[in-house]
């Protein structure tokens, strides 16, 4: 009788557990988990949106990805910004975390400082970007000018707009792996850099034996997040460039976009997306399997 | 229980009426839909003059909604799959072929289409599609050629003979650029768009490739079944000609940016672009800007041509409240409505730029300038971008491979290749 009371005090509380998550699990069912299901299929078909229903078609639209050169013009293209941009991120962000993770004077403004775009909407600070960058009116250039350095085409330039794609998304994006870097920075315990230290470690070997093993799970993650948004980048070319010039900076979110919002092609687009989610997922497991093998502890 | 079951009763019959009252008044509801700043209502005091007083004289009330462009495609894309769009719309003719195919909107009834071809400035005429009037443009905007008057002055070229052949425009565009010590170019003679969405690129183009009797796809009003028209002699000679002046005339050059930009701050001594984009800009942004508007250029052996697009232009949706959407265009159609609208559209825009739909009011004092005759001469060589289906798609590219020629990486006749067979494959399609 009594394992009875408590059994359907148990359940009481379990029912009052579950109502008051299941707001969230429905919403997250309908707008996260049901879209994603749905692209699978949606990938099988040709779907008209007006009259929202579709019409199976197999697998011709992976067959047409296979013949289709702007799919894998675009897929360059986003690797290529993958390639480049998280490496960058990765140094730059955990440099500046060094810096600043070191005392001085200003250090909360600074941090602040280079926080601050991250938090700015990608829309406006991408659109006052692509000022900045104008060749002929431009400030960068103007300045370029001044000091009597050779200008550039910035945004306009076929060969230079990915690049200026780049700077402009380290400089946004930076604060967010600079702050994850700051907080593992200031996880590791300092007595490991005073026994370092009356070893005869310098500052160099204690960043190569201490800071970096022990941030491995740290870079691990911002690896991981800055690569998947890399992947995805979307905003600041729609707004910068719009692809272009040429398709030079058509990633594969942005053909994605077209085919589904410009050329009405929704089953099309989302055999990309089901390609661009196995890319991910791929390059993820990659990432997590050669570094989440090397765990470091100090005891 | 008993105060349960009334209290339940009560809150249902809340609910009846409230669901009643809202079909009732639905039913009295005109929902319109448009691109930010045309048509809408709190942005006009004039179209809210136009639609008060509709809802004052029918008892009808206009709902206006409005969205950035690509927005009102996504929201329209979505309201009809939920099958709750808007009774009338205003629509981009790129989008006209996917709504025609899905019998998604009405045609005029044939009392009103005889009203509407009576009343329209003629070349609107080329708006049908298959003998059907389905939009009802508010105005239209003619590509144009403009050039500065004060720069042809100093380059010793008549300010008042713009070029008409590509020869002349050619021979001007170099006598019109200006260099700097280190011979970089720092005026163009014609700036050129190639930045954006490779559609929006060839639309600034097609003068040129429509001129030498080239076209994307052929004929222009057909929802299916049409054929490129470019890898000839006419496609070659368009591309070729920006080619031309980028490497052998060096009288345009990349890193100009939107040319009516560089047009309004007087980097460029010629554009070619909506005829409204530089009066609209200029009194605000450059007063002194001395510049003229003409047909854009054409080769010798090719046609006078130019673009024309409804900007707004409003279709009615094959809904059940079509009827009282013709009515509201028959309204809008009416002489005084289409007299009051030009005569109060935007202040920024002092009423001048775009072309009006209804010929009768080019009689009228206001409309009688300069500026009126030449866009009203325009017009009757302008044509509307084909309404085929894949039309965007195709554009965008053959906007791909025309810029990359221009950049030199391919030549021009690969470029033509290319683009010809991915744009009949995607034509094979449907």
């Amino acid at each position: 009788m009594k394992v009875r009371n408590i059994s359907s005090l148990e359940k009481r509380r379990w029912i009052t557990a579950y109502l008051f998550i299941a707001p969230i699990v429905i919403l997250f069912a309908m707008f996260r988990v049901y879209p994603f299901l749905f692209d699978f299929v949606l990938a099988f078909m040709k779907w008209n949106v007006f009259k929202n229903k579709g019409t199976w078609v197999g697998l011709s639209n992976y067959a047409k990805l296979i013949h289709d050169d702007t799919f894998f013009h675009s897929l360059k293209i986003t690797l290529l910004y993958t390639l480049i941009y998280t490496p960058i991120e990765i140094i730059v962000g955990l440099g500046v975390a060094l810096l600043l993770n070191v005392k001085f004077l200003g250090r909360s403004f600074c941090r602040t400082i280079f926080f601050m775009p991250y938090i700015f909407t990608s829309i406006a600070t991408a659109a006052i970007w692509t000022w900045l960058y104008d060749p002929t009116s431009g400030l960068i250039n103007a300045v370029l000018e001044q000091l009597h350095l050779p200008t550039c085409m910035w945004l306009q330039g076929e060969k230079t707009a990915l690049g200026s794609i780049i700077i402009y998304t380290l400089w946004r994006e930076m604060g967010y792996s600079m702050i994850i870097f700051l907080a593992g920075l200031q996880g590791i315990p300092q007595r490991y850099y005073e026994a370092a230290r009356i070893d005869g470690a310098n500052k160099f070997q204690s960043f190569i034996y201490i800071t970096l093993p022990l941030l491995t799970p740290i870079v691990l993650f911002v690896l991981v997040m800055v690569t998947i948004g890399s992947f995805g980048i979307f905003g600041p070319v729609y707004v910068m460039t719009g692809g272009g010039p040429a398709d030079a900076t058509l990633v594969l979110v942005l053909y994605m976009y077209r085919l589904g919002f410009r050329y009405l092609k929704f089953g099309y687009g989302a055999a990309v997306g089901v390609m661009f989610f196995i890319l991910t997922l791929i390059v993820t497991i990659v990432e997590l399997k050669i570094l989440g093998k090397r765990k470091v502890s100090y005891y | 229980m008993r105060i349960k079951k009334i209290s339940t009763g009560i809150i249902i019959s809340i609910l009846m009426v409230l669901l009643v009252c809202n079909v009732v008044l639905a039913q009295g509801v005109l929902n319109l839909w448009c691109q930010d700043r045309n048509l809408d209502r709190s942005q006009h005091r004039g179209f809210n003059w136009v639609y008060r007083e509709f809802e004052k004289a029918t008892g009808i009330k206009i709902k206006v909604a409005h969205a950035p462009i690509e927005d009102l495609l996504k929201k329209t894309l979505a309201a009809f799959a939920a099958g709750t769009g808007p009774d009338i719309m205003d629509i981009d003719r790129a989008w006209l072929g996917a709504y025609l195919k899905n019998d998604l909107l009405a045609p005029f009834p044939p009392d009103l289409q005889e009203k509407w071809e009576s009343m329209a400035v003629p070349a609107f005429k080329k708006f049908e599609v298959k003998g059907k009037v389905y939009e009802l443009p508010i105005w239209v905007d003619v590509y144009a050629l403009n050039w500065n008057k004060d720069m042809f002055k100093e380059a010793g070229l008549d300010p008042n003979s713009p070029p008409q052949t590509w020869e002349e425009f050619r021979a001007y565009a170099k006598k019109l650029t200006k260099y700097d010590e280190n011979g970089k170019i720092v005026r163009v003679g014609y700036a050129i768009r190639y930045m954006g969405n490779p559609t929006g690129v060839v639309q600034k183009h097609l003068w040129a490739l429509w001129s030498a009797k080239a076209s994307i796809i052929t004929p222009y009003d057909t929802l299916t079944g049409g054929r490129t028209n470019f890898n000839n002699k006419g496609g070659y000679a368009a591309i070729d000609l920006i080619k031309k002046m980028l490497y052998e005339d060096k009288s345009t050059a990349f890193g100009f940016g939107d040319p009516r930009d560089a047009f309004v701050e007087k980097k460029a001594a010629m554009q070619i672009s909506e005829c409204a984009a530089i009066p609209s800009r200029a009194f605000k942004e450059a007063p002194d800007l001395n510049y003229g508007m003409a047909l854009p250029p054409h080769p010798k052996w090719g046609i006078r041509v130019t673009n024309i697009n409804g900007c707004p232009s409003i279709v009615v949706v094959d809904g059940p409240k079509k009827d009282i959407a013709f009515k509201f265009i028959r309204y809008l159609m009416r002489p005084e409505i289409q007299m009051f609208i030009p005569l109060t559209w935007d202040v920024d825009q002092l009423g001048f730029g775009i072309v009006p739909f209804a010929r009768f009011l080019y009689k009228h004092p206001w409309f009688q300038n300069m500026y009126y005759d030449a866009v009203l001469k325009m017009a009757e060589y302008g044509r509307p971008q084909p309404v085929e289906i894949n039309y965007t798609e195709a554009s965008d590219i053959f906007g791909k491979y025309m810029v990359q020629a221009w950049f030199n990486k391919i030549s021009v006749k690969e470029a033509l290749a290319k683009a010809e067979k991915e744009i009949n494959a995607l034509l094979a399609e449907e």
